[in-house]
């Protein structure tokens, strides 16, 4: 049923390639799936469309992620798609499925790699700073100075400092991530809340704080606990969590942000 | 740097401008050889800073007066209205408990009649 249309000769073979599938089956699958709940009919769409996924993954494929990952992603916006279509409108169903798999590919690389368009430069000088600040900080054992930092790798302050901002755009993070260097589960720091009396006692109202952090995830509220409640620097907080100092940056940037936006809104100020 | 030099910036009171404080923040400080630590704890002091007078500014401008020797110093403002009418509430609770947090000075401050934000931080 799906047929990978491949011109015949070699020079078309690397300038076109056409997908086709047959739309009378698709649309007899469709509606197999849609009246009778026939859940092969939706294996097999996904099945037949695997292809298109292929196809569509493979655009980005330069991206330094692997292909079989991205097709992975793919297939969940191919299955969004199947699950989403409805037969009576007037278009195909790559036409519809297309912008979706390609939505969740974008969406992929958006919460994994970087947020905006950054020059390869300074994405590269922003992984060797991040790297020299974790060797210096281990080899100094305090946290370093930019001027430290511009020796270490041959550059200067201002590209350093150039490349601290820019790492601001990058997401080393999984912002779902709750797990702990430990390997225990999660934390939650409403737990905490009411214990530490003194500490809370400058932001005294804290049914408004409790529902802001819940819109943290466990790790992000680690790091605001750590940072903000237990007073660690953030070398001492990456240090505690197995991650960059550079990474706990990040966290605290988002997490202020959530919490200021959600503050705001929570009270109407 | 010499002793007490004093930057002044005055930039438009939108979101898309802390980057430029944030920089700005960040050079003075890594002039006066602040770890990265405390550099990232003046940017973000400063970032609060911003968005706490953003939301409360005279005019469509927020000026950042750095006062420069050992640590920085940084007036931010100004905003509509006295001090005393800040104090209290929520987003002042917070932006307290954020920049009491990331500096050694924290305090709203009353200049010709207008509010200011000054902050402190030191070299560790």
């Amino acid at each position: 049923m799906i047929h990978l249309e491949g011109p015949s000769s070699r020079r078309r073979k690397k300038t076109s390639r056409k997908l086709v599938w047959d739309k009378a089956y698709t649309r007899e699958l469709f509606r197999r799936y849609r009246a009778d709940g026939d859940e092969a009919a939706r294996d097999e769409l996904v099945e037949m469309y695997l292809n298109l996924v292929k196809y569509l993954a493979s655009r980005f494929r330069n991206r330094g992620e692997p292909i079989d990952d991205l097709v992975q992603v793919g297939t969940i916006g191919l299955i969004k798609a199947i699950d989403r279509f409805d037969i009576e409108r007037a278009v195909e169903f790559t036409t519809y499925a297309t912008p979706t798999i390609v939505g969740e590919l974008k969406r992929y690389f958006r919460d994994k790699g970087w947020a905006i368009k950054v020059p390869r430069r300074l994405q590269e000088l922003s992984f060797k700073v991040n790297q020299a600040i974790d060797a210096l900080t281990q080899r100094q054992q305090r946290s370093p100075t930019i001027p430290e930092i511009a020796e270490y790798l041959g550059v200067t302050s201002e590209d350093v400092l150039e490349a601290l901002e820019t790492s601001e755009a990058y997401n080393f993070v999984s912002l779902e991530s709750d797990r702990n260097s430990d390997g225990s589960d999660s934390f939650s720091i409403l737990e905490y809340i009411g214990k530490d009396d003194q500490l809370m006692a400058i932001v005294d109202d804290r049914t408004t704080l409790a529902v802001a952090l819940k819109f943290l995830t466990p790790q992000e509220q680690r790091v605001l606990y750590l940072r903000f409640f237990q007073g660690l620097t953030q070398t001492e907080i990456a240090k505690q969590l197995d991650i960059s100092q550079m990474q706990v940056s990040r966290l605290l940037r988002r997490t202020l942000k959530v919490l200021r936006e959600n503050l705001v809104s929570e009270t109407g100020d | 740097m010499n002793q007490h030099d004093r930057v002044v910036l005055t930039l438009p009171a939108r979101g898309e401008f802390a980057r430029t404080a944030r920089m700005t923040a960040a050079e003075l400080a890594s002039r006066i050889g602040m770890s990265v630590d405390g550099i990232d704890d003046v940017k973000m002091a400063v970032e609060e800073a911003f968005v706490f007078v953003t939301d409360r500014r005279v005019g469509e401008t927020v000026t950042f007066d750095f006062l420069v020797d050992e640590g920085i110093e940084l007036l931010v403002g100004p905003m509509e209205g006295s001090c005393a009418e800040q104090e209290g509430e929520t987003g002042e609770r917070y932006a307290r408990f954020i920049l009491e947090s990331v500096c050694d000075e924290f305090a709203l401050v009353d200049i010709e009649g207008r509010c200011f934000v000054r902050l402190v931080k030191r070299m560790a």
